[in-house]
């Protein structure tokens, strides 16, 4: 018998930073304001699941004044990337056929 | 795939709603009443209708990055959107310029041959016409429908402005009020949904 594997992303599949990580997907960069409009997270939410997302590799923070105001920039990194991409076929396969087959 | 489409419409929602501040459509609504109202009331001083875009232009991008940054954020989208926005901007630019030329070739064959009825009849709307054709080309750039709206709003002003050979500032002016008016509502409701968010 195989053995059926659901061993998704798991920093991935928490679904807020699912929502963050999706948003940043589809665009080169982001701001927080961007982020917090988009996904309609708390700014202590924002920051914390993006240190994680940070830890793993997967999100780049530049913080930066932009004239006065400060701006703090979001932007996936190429294993951010890919382990999206990664999530996504795992997540299709098991819903599909009941496997996650990578992680 | 789905979830490719998915992505893809989640870009594209976002892209969209990025323009639902309406100060574009502010922008282009005064430059119209600005043009139209300097055609039909300084007609000795043409030269004045290009003044307001001209002098506003460059203080547009500035002030709505101000506004909308601080209210919906700063994002930089994908290469192929920004390639995209750029090629469909450059080639609403050509058409315009393509169709002025063609106009003023248009006109000079026309006179020479002294066969200047058709174009003579259209030019009361020629220069409605013209930002019909800049409106329609920034609704495929901007992926904003209502810009094809105001586009079809120009076409009907002109050809009604050749219809009861006005001055061809009326049209403009006409479509300029009503853009003005869209494009304050939206900027009101967008200050009003939009509160300014401190970044941490």
């Amino acid at each position: 018998m195989s053995e059926r594997r659901t061993d998704l992303d798991r920093l991935i599949h928490e679904p807020a930073r699912l929502h963050l990580v999706t948003n940043l997907y589809v665009v080169d960069e982001a701001d927080f304001v961007y982020l917090s409009q988009r996904t309609g997270l708390t700014a202590g939410n924002i920051s914390t699941h993006m240190s994680r997302l940070e830890s793993a590799g997967y999100v780049a923070i530049q913080k930066a004044f932009v004239g006065k105001r400060p701006r703090t920039t979001y932007r996936l990194t190429r294993e951010g990337r890919a382990a999206f991409e990664r999530y996504r076929a795992d997540i299709s396969a098991l819903l599909t056929d009941g496997t996650a087959s990578s992680s | 795939m789905t979830s490719s489409t998915n992505l893809q419409s989640l870009e594209s929602d976002a892209y969209r709603a990025s323009f639902d501040d309406g100060i574009i459509d502010l922008f282009v609504g005064l430059s119209m009443v600005w043009i139209g109202s300097a055609w039909i009331w300084l007609t000795d001083l043409a030269g004045v209708a290009g003044v307001f875009p001209a002098v506003m232009a460059p203080a547009l991008l500035p002030l709505r990055t101000r506004i909308v940054e601080s209210r919906t954020g700063y994002v930089k989208w994908r290469a192929p959107r920004r390639c995209w926005e750029q090629r469909t901007l450059l080639l609403v630019l050509a058409a315009g310029i393509l169709m002025f030329a063609l106009g003023i070739a248009a006109f000079v064959m026309l006179e020479n041959s002294g066969e200047l009825t058709v174009v003579e009849w259209i030019m009361p709307g020629l220069l409605a016409l013209l930002m019909a054709v800049v409106a329609g080309g920034l609704a495929i750039a901007m992926a904003q429908p209502r810009m094809m709206v105001y586009a079809g709003v120009l076409v009907v002003a002109g050809l009604a402005a050749a219809g009861f050979e006005t001055n061809p500032g009326w049209p403009l002016l006409a479509a300029g009020i009503a853009i003005t008016v869209v494009g304050s509502g939206m900027l009101v409701r967008y200050l009003r949904t939009h509160p300014l968010v401190t970044a941490p």
